[in-house]
């Protein structure tokens, strides 16, 4: 009889084991995942950063895409290197950009990229225990970025996939493209909440968080492009009240000592160095002028702007 | 009593061992022998008859535990005839055995296993008898196996079960082989089998198991057979069972070898040798003189070849680099069996020194096996428990593939001596002309990279009849293993010179399965047989591992990183689990007509939230044909059964435990000029992703035919594989660029044959089993593109996984010969040409390809094909064994047909005729003129033409038919005369990877480079750690 009941204690002591109902829900105790981050208020700190992070990306390659369109820049052609990057580059210049076009993916790619980070945030905000008020800010950073991304999207690309949720299986990954008209219902939509729960810089210089300032003047661009003037005009005047004011010059825009300035409602933030996770703007050696010295000069020569650009910049002088 | 029982008992072996001469009679006598299995050992309670010839005057004696029997009373100068018989072997008759007066009338009976009908085949969750058996399983008794000189019983098993493919890729001590049952193939999981020991699934490596602890192999291959390790037996499941005592086998057991293991010479490459490779050097220089314009010729280089008179043979890299090598072995096991008790005690040492110096492998291990029963066997517990230790040293270094360090050997310069003047070791060691070489004899003497392995395997079980016909039966199994890797390397031989680097590292891991399972029995009536199985199972894997690297010594005198002055290092941990409940039905009528209905609920961590749980059920049917009424008249047919099965198994071997969830990378911005570093998502996790589906249909036939002489098995399954999982490319407006899904399809289908004779049953004994496996696949869904290539470059993109193909299926050019004369050039499409440059790369005597899309211009990307199929006609293995007196023979054999090896280790770097390896001596044959064209086989030297011949193409493709002769084995029983302590003794010689029939002239038709994995390649040499013809010289011993 004493054996029967080992019998059963041993069997009991299996069922101990493995009864848990989270026996097979396994999370890794070494790294996060999505199944053990975006619960506190300094994960959701953390992913708000990764969020801005592609700005300098989207900034980056739509500067190709968009400004090489326009008049203020031009390639001169090196006839020594006929890389793809260069090709693609003269393609946009000459309106030839297809598709395949480097420069044309990388926009759409990060400026996706922000917002699949911005869709994590706002989707995983609800069900975490963040005081009200932080929860607030981080929505309203959250929907900002979004915001600005899909502006970015929608007026170079057109109808485009709308995502507001982030992708867990393969079916969610391929959904139909949404009209101009709903993709902007959906920019305003963010934009306003964006104003509604940011609050004015704190301070000048500003630290180069989205604040109810860049939520209202994005509110503003979107509603100048849909040429709805009085609600632009609305927008706008609210503006100074929260600190805003233009510098004595205009130049003063491109000092580094201004940067973040009263002047400025939204700026993407680069630093250079070489610490691990510095973020210098590789933009600037695109506009050294091509030298034969290549001692002085790194001898670069990827865009030039026109001479009407140049001249424009009243009051400052460049060397060449 | 006791004292009267032993008096007894030494009065008996006094009187009667084996060869006993005893006539205590004028005119009365007597036989006594022994009757051993194939493997020797005894074999209790065989039924012998002795009857005097042509009289009707039967006396029936059984066996002892010692498989002895002594007839007695018998008529001196008469002959009588002997038959024995017992269950599973097949009956031995000696008709007019001549009963000598005053003579040794002994007789040594082996038995050959005969219908194994009867036998108990242990299958997924207990135990069947064969007859009754539905799926698909091959069992293998270890026994016969275990002359071979070998350290993993993989090798033993080659060619020995129809439908599995186990191949030796390399021959790195104690590592180097792998199973392919059924031609299991997965992307992104492991493609090997479920192996289980004595009930317990492991989860660590097979590397560290005795091959001397196995009593048996059951192959599973069906999906009826392996259903009920349901999310684990897509690729086929392998049940382990360690020796067990039987009732009346007491004893201890030693057995030892020696051997000594060299590599083949036969299949070496023949290089050039110093005065070779300097003549060649110097006509590519004058060639390049006279046809290049502008080509230099440095100083350094005219000094090094100018004058190739000056050298001899030079330095022979191959022969510094490797040795014969010894490997001995041990096994003892102690033996207590008894009606309610049996342990088995056993302890074992190998050591296998490798053929390439400094580097081997080392093995200690230890198993108990305890078994006892209680309550008139109503109860019944034990518990199995394994411990080794290996200590494995330089033989992980990376030997194979390319720029592995046995590629090096050949390649070397044997220009170059590996010593300076002062002794010390030269580190490059490549003449002018040649690519950078380390070498590679001080770096296999300067590098020091030993793993510490132990191991730990056990299970404890309780099993208990409730009541009559209802039992319950409960394990508890574990799987430990911890291993801790040292590392150095001095920095003579580093990479980067000077820099002398220490490892330090350590993996802890280990899984327990817990298991309780109610089986019924039950017969209704007389005709209906039930047995009815339902279980639960929890299993948990957790690991542990930590890596210290180690910069910045001061010298290579101390190997240990507290000389270092830089370290950096890592920790990592991960789990997974997997419960699941099971059951099964076996329903019988009249022993006739047979059904199995089983199925596995698995759940795993490694699968996305919402495919947590996989059903894996199966049917499989069977009708002994031979039993119907019909069949009784037809004598000839023993034993006829037809099976079919059908099921649904999966796959979860991935080493990615979290797949299904998405990984939090760093990423970084600033604000307020500050570095900030934020976190998110960096790879999609998919909630959706699932275990690897197989299902798969089997149609099998088992026939016993004549007396049950010959037994034959045929099985044709088909499977098809989908939601192999996969990267998927995903539109970048999700934010990603991939996701991890279930999307491929592979088809595999084939013929499993095998056959088992009793040639000659007489004085001598003959007995061959022969199998051959016909396995075919077809890649029929992978993500878009539809093909997946290798790499991006044309020289090792060697295969192309695609759509309509099969796997591994070989890519590259089409070889046409070189150019003949400016008139072939002209007439010929030739290499990147353009308008600019009409002739491209191309020139007379350099290798011309065929111009697949027709363009008139040879490029990379249109004129590149499949141009070969690795996949073997068919394979199998062949085992003749002979038993004539005392003596046994063995020879067993493997084979392939049909199959094309890529051979890259010699087209790739063997012939490159750029000067920057050391060419074959063949080589030397090459274009040099029109006049001088050589063998048509090697182009010519120009600078900028030679890439064409280091690109795949069908030069590079060889027949990679073979019959290897694995092993042979020549043993001896030596007669016993009156020794009271010993039962049985035998030595033997056995040659092991003793030749190899074949076509292929590289060194190992079995290799490849993707190893056992069919989906990183098939038959691709690039070069493998040799494997070594190994004599060895062994002596079996069982004591009383």
């Amino acid at each position: 009889m004493k054996r029967i009941y080992n019998v059963f204690l041993f069997i009991a002591i299996i069922g101990a084991f493995s009864c848990k109902k989270d026996f097979i829900a396994l999370t890794p105790v070494d790294a996060y995942t999505t199944n053990n981050f975006y619960k506190t208020e300094q994960q959701f700190e953390s992913a708000m950063v990764a969020a801005y992070a592609p700005l300098r990306d989207v900034l980056i390659n739509d500067y190709f895409t968009s400004e090489m369109h326009s008049d203020n820049t031009i390639y001169q052609p090196v006839g020594s290197n006929v890389g793809t990057a260069y090709v693609y580059r003269e393609n946009i210049s000459d309106f030839l950009n297809t598709s395949v076009n480097s420069y044309v993916n990388a926009t759409w790619q990060h400026s996706y990229t922000g917002i699949s980070r911005c869709n994590i945030i706002i989707q995983s905000l609800p069900g975490s225990n963040i005081t009200d008020s932080i929860k607030k800010n981080i929505d309203g950073q959250a929907k900002f970025l979004r915001a600005l991304n899909y502006f970015k999207l929608v007026r170079l690309y057109g109808a485009i996939p709308l995502f507001l949720k982030v992708v867990t299986t393969a079916n969610d990954a391929f959904i139909p493209r949404t009209s101009v008209d709903s993709v902007y219902m959906q920019i305003v939509s963010d934009a306003k909440d964006a104003m509604d729960e940011l609050a004015p810089p704190a301070k000048f210089p500003q630290t180069g968080v989205a604040t109810k300032g860049a939520a209202t003047m994005l509110l503003a661009d979107v509603y100048a492009t849909q040429k709805k003037w009085t609600e632009v005009e609305q927008l706008l005047k609210t503006l100074p009240a929260m600190g805003y004011d233009l510098n004595s010059n205009y130049g003063d825009a491109f000092d580094p000592l201004n940067k973040n300035s009263k002047e400025s409602i939204f700026e993407v933030q680069f630093l250079g160095g070489d610490m691990t996770g510095s973020t210098p703007n590789a933009l600037s050696i695109h506009f050294i002028p091509r030298s034969t010295n290549t001692k002085l000069l790194t001898g670069i020569v990827i865009n030039n702007r026109v001479r009407r650009l140049e001249y424009s910049y009243k009051g400052s002088y460049f060397l060449f | 009593m006791a004292k009267k029982k032993l008096v007894f008992k030494w009065l008996f072996y006094l009187s009667c061992i084996c060869i006993s001469v005893n006539t205590y009679a004028q005119s009365r006598t007597k036989i006594s022998g022994v009757v051993l299995d194939e493997a020797n050992t005894p074999l209790k309670g065989a039924d012998v008859s002795i009857n005097k010839t042509g009289k009707q005057d039967t006396s029936h004696l059984i066996t002892d535990k010692n498989g002895r029997f002594v007839a007695e009373n018998l008529d001196a100068e008469a002959s009588y005839d002997i038959q024995v018989k017992n269950i599973g072997f097949q009956n031995f008759i000696r008709k007019s055995f001549q009963v000598k007066k005053g003579d040794n009338n002994s007789i040594l009976i082996r038995l050959t296993p005969g219908s194994n009908l009867l036998d108990d085949v242990i299958v997924s969750y207990g135990i069947q008898k064969r007859a009754l058996v539905t799926g698909s399983v091959a069992e293998v008794k270890a026994g016969p196996l275990q002359d071979a000189p070998v350290n993993q019983f993989a090798q033993q098993l080659q060619g020995k079960v129809a439908g599995v493919q186990i191949n030796q890729y390399s021959g790195q001590p104690g590592r180097g082989i792998g199973f392919i049952v059924r031609g299991a193939a997965s992307f992104y999981s492991s493609n090997q089998p479920l192996f289980v020991i004595d009930g317990v699934p492991i989860t660590g490596s097979i590397n560290n198991i005795n091959p001397a602890e196995i009593e048996s192999f059951s192959f599973l291959k069906d999906a009826s057979a392996t259903a009920l390790y349901g999310s684990r037996a897509a690729n086929g499941v392998v049940l382990i069972t360690t020796k067990h005592a039987k009732d009346g086998q007491s004893g201890l057991d030693v057995s030892t070898s020696y051997a000594l293991q060299k590599i083949p010479g036969e299949r070496l490459p023949e290089m050039m040798n110093a005065k070779q490779f300097a003549t060649f050097m110097k006509q590519r220089a004058e060639d390049g003189l006279k046809y290049e314009t502008g080509y230099k010729v440095s100083a350094d280089y005219h000094a090094a070849y100018d004058d190739p008179d000056q050298y001899g043979a030079g330095t022979d890299w191959f022969n510094l680099l490797t040795r014969v090598a010894p490997m001995r072995n041990i096994d003892i096991s102690l033996k207590s069996g008894h009606e309610h008790s049996s342990s088995t005690l056993m302890a074992g040492y190998q050591d296998q020194q490798g053929v390439i110096i400094n580097n081997g492998t080392k093995l200690f291990s230890f198993r108990f096996n305890q078994d006892a029963t209680f309550i008139n066997n109503r109860l019944k517990m034990g518990f199995n428990i394994s411990a080794s230790y290996r200590v494995d040293h330089n033989n992980r270094l990376s030997t194979d593939g390319v720029n592995g360090y046995f590629e090096r050997f050949f390649e070397a310069s044997p220009l170059i001596s590996p010593y300076n003047e002062d002794g010390s070791y030269t580190r490059i060691v490549s003449s002018p002309g040649m690519v950078s070489y380390i070498n590679p004899l001080a770096t296999y003497n300067l590098t020091n990279d030993d793993y510490y392995t132990t191991r730990i395997l056990g299970n404890g079980y309780l099993n208990f009849e409730i009541i009559k016909g209802l039992s319950i039966k409960s394990s508890l199994g574990f799987d430990k293993g911890a291993e801790t890797r040292k590392y150095f390397q001095s920095g003579i031989v580093t990479g980067t010179e000077g820099q002398t680097t220490g490892t330090s590292s350590a993996v802890d891991n280990g899984s327990w399965t817990a298991e309780a399972n109610l089986v019924y029995n039950k017969n209704i009536g007389k005709d209906h047989h039930i047995e009815a199985l339902a279980g639960y199972s929890a299993q948990k894997f957790s690991t542990y591992s930590n890596t210290l690297t180690g910069l910045g010594f001061e010298s290579d005198d101390i190997p240990y990183l507290n000389q270092a002055t830089n370290i950096t290092g890592a920790s990592n941990g991960s789990a997974y689990s997997l419960v699941s409940v099971l059951g099964r039905i076996n329903y019988d009528f009249k022993r006739k007509y047979l059904l199995s209905i089983a199925s596995r609920t698995d759940g795993s961590s490694k699968f996305g939230e919402n495919k947590r749980w996989g059903d894996f059920p199966s049917v499989s049917v069977g009708w002994i044909v031979s039993s119907e009424k019909f069949m009784q008249h037809l004598r000839p047919i023993n034993f006829l059964k037809l099976r079919a099965s059908y099921g649904l198994t999966g796959n979860n071997f991935f080493s990615a435990y979290y797949a299904p969830q998405a990984t939090i990378g760093t990423f970084y911005y600033n604000f307020n000029n500050q570095i900030t570093q934020g976190q998110t998502i960096n790879n999609l996790g998919n909630s959706e992703l699932a275990w690897e589906r197989n299902k798969q249909f089997d149609l099998g036939l088992d026939v016993n035919l004549l007396n049950n002489r010959l037994s034959f098995t045929y099985d044709y399954y088909h499977k098809i594989t989908d939601g192999l999982i996969q990267q998927r490319a995903l539109p970048t407006s999700t934010g990603f660029s991939q996701i991890i899904s279930n999307v491929g399809a592979l088809k595999m289908w084939g013929h499993e044959f095998s056959l088992s004779s009793v040639n000659t049953t007489g004085r001598l004994k003959w007995n061959t089993s022969l199998t051959v496996s016909v396995d075919r696949n077809l890649i029929t869904n992978l993500v878009d593109p539809g093909y997946i290539r290798r790499n991006n470059t044309v020289s090792s993109d060697y295969y192309r996984q695609q759509v309509g193909h099969h796997l591994g299926e070989f890519y590259g050019f089409v070889f046409e010969g070189l150019y003949k004369d400016q008139q072939d050039l002209d007439n010929s499409p030739k290499y990147q040409a353009t308008n600019n440059n009409p002739q491209g790369v191309s020139d007379i005597g350099t290798i011309k390809v065929k111009d697949i899309n027709g363009d008139g211009v040879i490029d990379d990307v249109n004129d590149r094909t499949f141009i070969g199929d690795p996949t073997p006609k068919f394979t199998g293995g062949m085992v003749n064994s002979f038993a004539f007196k005392n003596f046994d023979l063995s020879l067993d054999m493997t084979y392939s047909v049909g199959g094309k090896i890529l051979n890259a280790a010699k087209w790739a770097y063997q012939t490159n005729m750029d000067g920057s390896r050391v060419p074959l001596a063949a080589a030397l044959d090459y274009w040099r003129s029109e006049d001088d064209p050589g063998s048509g086989i090697y182009p010519r030297t120009k600078t900028g033409t030679t890439a064409m011949g280091r690109q795949v193409n069908t030069q590079w493709i060889e027949n990679g038919s073979y019959l290897a002769l694995k092993n042979i084995t020549l043993g001896y029983t030596l007669p016993l005369r009156n020794i009271t302590w010993l039962n049985n003794l035998r030595i033997y010689g056995s040659v092991q990877q003793a030749y190899i029939f074949t076509g292929y002239s590289g060194m190992n038709p079995e290799v490849n480079v993707g190893s056992s994995d069919p989906t990183a390649g098939v038959g691709i040499d690039e070069n493998a750690y040799p494997i070594p013809r190994t004599f060895a010289f062994g002596i079996t011993a069982s004591f009383k």
